[in-house]
């Protein structure tokens, strides 16, 4: 999902009814604004492959 | 080099080992028992001023705290930087720590200095706000959060909550609820956030020293743009018990003052391992203090290069480079993928403080900050993917700085891009992109909190602008070396004047 896909809206209309949050129609623009947000730093940080061995650190040591 | 003083500073420095052969004020002597010179020059004195007299019995802890009290109530009102003064609790405090002094008992090592927390710190018999509405619903905290029983253990004054940015989603101090604190330097700007509190109370000389939270940089943002020093040691490395969470993967709490060895005081009294935090586990206690003095010989010191030179204004190199001109600093590392770091610890704290947050979302949408709301809702939505790639991307940016510290010892880099925005302004200008202000003034931090290195904020302060700071970023386990390198840069001339209110 690109940062400027039309699919966004309808993407956060069903994950928020999925997530049971009942967002109020004066909110969801700057949610979405918020959304695209992520989704441009998502977008950077997949330019980075991960090796498989790469476990996440839920608890971090550092 | 001796760097210029603030806007508004107290002629002082409060680094003298000495007050009483030469004041911080200039004064030839201190006179701890005339309660007009404490009150003149309360702003002036730091913590270990305090300790040494109130240990040595020139001042009781009693009229140390009066002074602290009656300086609050004249200054915040200016400032916004309390939301609780627990006077009642502070005066009963100092009565104990008297009492101990006059049985013959050795006080501890932060006797009668008054202190105060932000407002996520449980404090016992108040609400623990987190800088929200909906939390004034809950009921009293039951008992101290880890952090306070530590300080009060050597004898530290508890005098109250401060503000902060609500459930500490927040870089510029500003709240929906209880008002923006305000910057003692220039009080239309902006203290930066979260711990904007913490940081105002400090630099308006109300305290000498307070805790804040710092999970991307709420302590080094308002640090920064209050002028003062502030410390997010590393992760784990004190205990986050009886505080309210914000992200787990990230929060970190620590402390805040105007000099290096308040820092290093109250460092030091807070280690030790918490069974309440699953994260601060036995690594030992490693105080700072033995090693404050001990200058910077054999210390490889670089500059942090790459993303932390792009984006900045100007005054955030310049900043950098009187740190980096009066250490001698002359290698510059470029720290790879530090773009993808900043990403991946923005989408963790999106994606944990909105799942933290999820049935308030449902229930209470609308008692939210609109900026904190609306960001977190997003957050409760994003893929589950977009989370997992950031968790794991932090395995490869620790190993990647692991080796930078390998060949070196100590790395600078500037804690936030600007001087402090105006309060209300959205919107800043970086590298000729217009982004808004809430999300991005902590960019220089965040990257660095993201695999937990401890950091010392040291400021840097100009004639006729607002300060700005320079991060002090060591290996993990190195705190001691970033306090003993601000220690020395304070001798140097870079120190933490007192706003004068």
């Amino acid at each position: 999902m690109k940062p400027d896909s039309p699919d966004i809206q309808r993407y956060l209309e069903l994950a928020a009814a999925q997530a049971g949050l009942d967002i109020h129609p004066d909110y969801m623009e700057a949610v979405r604004v918020y959304f695209e947000l992520s989704a441009g730093m998502a977008a950077r940080l997949y330019e980075t492959p991960l090796d498989e061995h790469t476990e996440p650190a839920p608890v971090f040591k550092p | 080099m001796s760097p210029d003083q603030g806007m508004n500073p107290a002629s002082e420095s409060s680094a003298s080992k000495n007050p009483t052969s030469e004041s911080p004020t200039g004064a030839t002597t201190a006179n701890w028992a005339d309660p007009d010179w404490l009150a003149r020059h309360w702003h002036t004195l730091s913590a270990a001023h305090i300790a040494r007299a109130v240990r040595d019995g020139a001042v009781s802890a009693r009229t140390v705290t009066e002074t602290c009290l009656a300086h609050i109530a004249r200054v915040d009102p200016h400032i916004n930087a309390f939301t609780e003064v627990t006077a009642e609790r502070a005066l009963r405090e100092a009565a104990a720590v008297d009492a101990a002094i006059a049985r013959g008992e050795t006080p501890g090592s932060l006797a009668g200095v008054p202190y105060a927390v932000k407002n996520l710190f449980d404090i016992e018999g108040l609400c623990t706000l987190a800088g929200s509405k909906i939390n004034r619903d809950d009921p009293p905290a039951t008992s101290d959060a880890t952090l306070i029983r530590r300080l009060q253990a050597t004898g530290a004054i508890l005098v109250g909550a401060l503000n902060m940015g609500e459930y500490a989603y927040d870089f510029t101090g500003e709240n929906a609820h209880y008002g923006a604190a305000r910057n003692p330097h220039a009080t239309e700007h902006m203290t930066g956030g979260s711990s904007g509190g913490s940081g105002a109370a400090v630099a308006a000389g109300m305290v000498p020293l307070a805790l804040g939270s710092d999970t991307n940089g709420s302590i080094r943002v308002p640090s920064s743009l209050c002028g003062v020093f502030g410390m997010k040691p590393g992760f784990g490395r004190l205990s986050r018990a009886g505080t309210f969470p914000f992200c787990a993967s990230l929060d970190h709490v620590g402390p805040m003052a105007r000099t290096a060895e308040d820092l290093t005081l109250a460092y030091d009294a807070m280690q030790g391992e918490d069974e309440r935090d699953p994260v601060c586990v036995a690594q030992g206690i490693e105080p700072g203090l033995p090693t404050l003095d001990a200058g910077i010989d054999g210390l490889r010191i670089a500059s942090a290069g790459g993303y932390f030179l792009k984006q900045g204004n100007p005054e955030a190199g310049e900043a950098l480079a009187r740190i980096t001109a009066a250490l001698g600093v002359s290698e510059t590392v470029d720290l790879p993928n530090t773009d993808k770091a900043r990403a991946a610890a923005y989408l963790i704290t999106n994606a944990e403080s909105s799942n933290l947050h999820l049935e308030r979302l449902r229930q209470r949408a609308a008692d939210y900050d609109p900026d904190v709301r609306d960001r977190m809702l997003a957050g409760a939505l994003l893929p589950a993917g977009w989370y997992l790639q950031a968790q794991r991307f932090r395995r490869v940016y620790r190993a990647q700085l692991a080796a930078v510290f390998e060949h070196c010892d100590a790395l600078l880099a500037p804690a936030t891009p600007m001087r402090a925005p105006r309060i209300g302004q959205r919107h800043m200008t970086l590298d000729g992109e217009q982004m808004l202000v809430r999300p991005h003034l902590g960019l220089y931090t965040q990257p660095i909190s993201f695999i937990g290195l401890p950091v010392v904020v040291v400021p840097v302060h100009s004639e006729g602008a607002l300060p700005i700071g320079v991060q002090i970023i060591t290996a993990p386990g190195q705190e001691a070396t970033a306090l003993r390198i601000a220690a020395w840069l304070e001798q140097q001339g870079f120190r933490a004047p007192a706003a004068v209110i």
